[in-house]
């Protein structure tokens, strides 16, 4: 059976298949398994016992062991952990176009493993694990290219582009939730003192009321890196599924930022407006408790969808209300997107 | 393209063997350098008064008019910073009790070691109100200028049942063997630049000076503690900057002392 014939069979394959069966039909329609499957394997050799040359805090030479102690240190990073089974899930939903690509080894991905060693190699010799973990996952895409083309390889660029919020950032966020927690700060205060009237005093990230009955620091937790993360991987999700246009996709990109700090301060008013009403701890109340805690994510989500129905390109494509010809002899002709659709 | 999987595997395979033959090699053969300071045989003990270390960065026992007590090393720093890490830590007390307490952090073959020091307060729970640099004007063995970065923070104390609220002026600066510099990125630039291009890996320390004060004071203590550091740093640093008279030239080179 030639590859287009494979391909064609699982596209085309008879409704009503369970999952565990269109998964083995995926499977099977996978030419070169085995390359891929020893390349990948010598691949996770090499960073497992050559991954990681700073022997600090996690006295081992995995990568992964590295990633996952970075993961524990830092709630801002955890969600390292699950990203990729989110890459996975992805995978699986592209499926039929990954399947219906010419699928054959190419050489030229071997150029960018070859990148991604000599990645490992600065990383590994300046005991810098992050700058490997990058190399890593250039190599696994480079070996996917390696095992079944240029075709696969575009195929699967979007999710692997995901692999991105696997990086750990630590410590070296600092630089950029520092000037998130005090542009939050800012925006709040004037939300709070001159749109809601509330009498408050706002020193550096700390926000206290005029009368030091309640007073909050915009700590670093509370600095918006953790809704940014989650705000920007749903912006990155929504261009690339929904979205094909290149500069639509930059917007929604950049709007992750905005929208993090919208939702942050939304929930710092929140707090305050509780603060002022009911007194400290029901400021408090507001901060800790986790449901309320998800309140960052109502703006930020909220004004992800609005602007992903604004820059839709099916609805920009489909008249207001249909139209009927002037001439009721002419009959209408099909336009060219509902043929595609 | 049509390539043949065999050979792609093969390659594959060269490329991974020889770069992990590479690695393997790159550890053993890495050379660690000299530290900036002096070390010393002697024995650190963490909180529980439990020995620590049996060899330490000198610390003078006295500068000027200050006696020295030694301080602890934390059991927690200990269990996480690399084995091979050397410290040095000391209490300085002048005749009218101002205190200033040294800490020196030397890294072995492991870089974390050290830290960017402002992490390490605010987990400590001083807030950060101000950073500046500074160059304090070292006299022996040549006068130079010591790059120091100064931290003015803040923090709430529980002092006899009540709260007071203490500044704590933080005066910090790393050191090689033949590098100075008060900047935590500087630092990481030269280091990986060094590890490069030479295969070494300089050894770095980490030294801190930090007095604790009352709101007001803060200007008065920093020159206490400069004119501590003036008076200490030739004990027990042996990286020099160049001679003062020199500052401005093209050659940025330090002296290393004997």
């Amino acid at each position: 059976m030639t590859e287009s014939t494979q391909t064609e069979s699982v596209a085309s394959k008879a409704p009503g298949k369970s999952w565990r069966e269109e998964f083995l039909d995926c499977l099977n329609a996978m030419p070169q398994k085995g390359l891929f499957l020893v390349m990948l394997s010598l691949w996770g050799l090499l960073f497992h016992f050559m991954g990681n040359s700073t022997l600090g805090y996690k006295a081992s030479r995995s990568l992964f062991v590295w990633m996952d102690y970075a993961y524990d240190q830092s709630a801002d990073d955890s969600h390292g952990k699950i990203i990729p089974l989110v890459v996975l899930g992805f995978l699986w939903w592209k499926r039929k176009e990954i399947l219906d690509v010419t699928k054959a080894p190419w050489w030229p991905g071997l150029i960018l493993v070859a990148i991604a060693l000599a990645g490992h190699l600065l990383g590994y010799l300046i005991q810098q694990t992050r700058i490997s973990i990058l190399a890593f996952f250039l190599g696994v895409y480079g070996i996917v290219g390696a095992a079944w083309g240029v075709g696969v390889l575009r195929a699967v660029f979007f999710p692997f582009i995901l692999f991105a919020f696997c990086f750990p950032l630590g410590t070296m966020a600092e630089s950029l939730t520092f000037p998130l927690r005090l542009i939050a700060t800012e925006i709040t205060a004037f939300v709070a003192g001159s749109i809601l009237g509330i009498p408050i005093i706002q020193e550096g990230a700390q926000i206290v009321d005029a009368k030091h009955t309640f007073s909050y620091e915009v700590a670093a937790a509370c600095s918006g890196l953790r809704s940014l993360t989650a705000t920007l991987a749903l912006s990155t999700i929504y261009a690339f599924v929904y979205l094909r246009v290149p500069w639509k996709r930059v917007l929604m990109l950049s709007s992750a930022i905005p929208l993090a700090v919208l939702g942050n301060v939304f929930r710092l008013t929140c707090i305050i407006v509780a603060a002022e009403a009911f007194g400290q701890e029901a400021g408090n109340f507001v901060h800790d408790n986790s449901l309320l805690s998800m309140l960052p994510y109502v703006p930020a989500i909220g004004g992800l969808f609005a602007l992903g129905w604004l820059l839709d390109e099916e609805r920009a494509r489909k008249p207001a209300s249909p139209v009927p010809p002037e001439d009721p002899e002419t009959p209408l002709e099909p336009a060219q997107d509902s043929a595609q659709s | 393209m049509k390539s043949s999987p065999v050979t792609i595997l093969i390659a594959f395979a060269i490329m991974v063997g020889v770069t992990g033959f590479f690695l393997g090699g790159l550890q053993s053969s890495l050379k660690l350098g000299q530290p900036g300071l002096k070390l010393v045989a002697e024995e650190l003990f963490d909180e529980n008064k439990k020995l620590a270390a049996t060899n330490a960065v000198f610390l003078p026992p006295q500068v000027g008019q200050f006696n020295s007590t030694p301080l602890e090393v934390t059991r927690m720093e200990l269990d996480w910073l690399p084995a091979d890490t050397t410290y040095g830590r000391k209490r300085y007390t002048a005749p009218n009790q101002f205190v200033a307490d040294v800490s020196v952090v030397l890294m072995g073959r492991d870089r974390t070691s050290i830290h960017k020091p402002q992490y390490c307060l605010t987990g400590q729970g001083f807030k950060i109100e101000q950073t500046e640099r500074d160059r304090l004007v070292i006299s022996k063995p040549q006068p130079y200028e010591l790059p120091v970065m100064k931290l003015t923070t803040r923090k709430l104390l529980l002092h006899e049942g009540q709260r007071i609220e203490a500044v704590g002026i933080y005066v910090y600066w790393f050191v090689s063997e033949d590098q100075l510099t008060e900047d935590h990125l500087t630092r990481m630039w030269w280091m990986a630049r060094d590890m490069v291009q030479t295969g070494t890996l300089k050894r770095w320390a980490y030294v801190t000076v930090f007095s604790l004060c009352h709101p007001g004071q803060e200007r008065a203590t920093y020159d206490r503690m400069k004119a501590f550091i003036t008076e200490a740093v030739p004990a027990f640093q042996t990286t020099a900057g160049i001679n003062s008279a020199l500052q401005g030239t093209s050659n940025p080179a330090l002296a290393r002392l004997p």
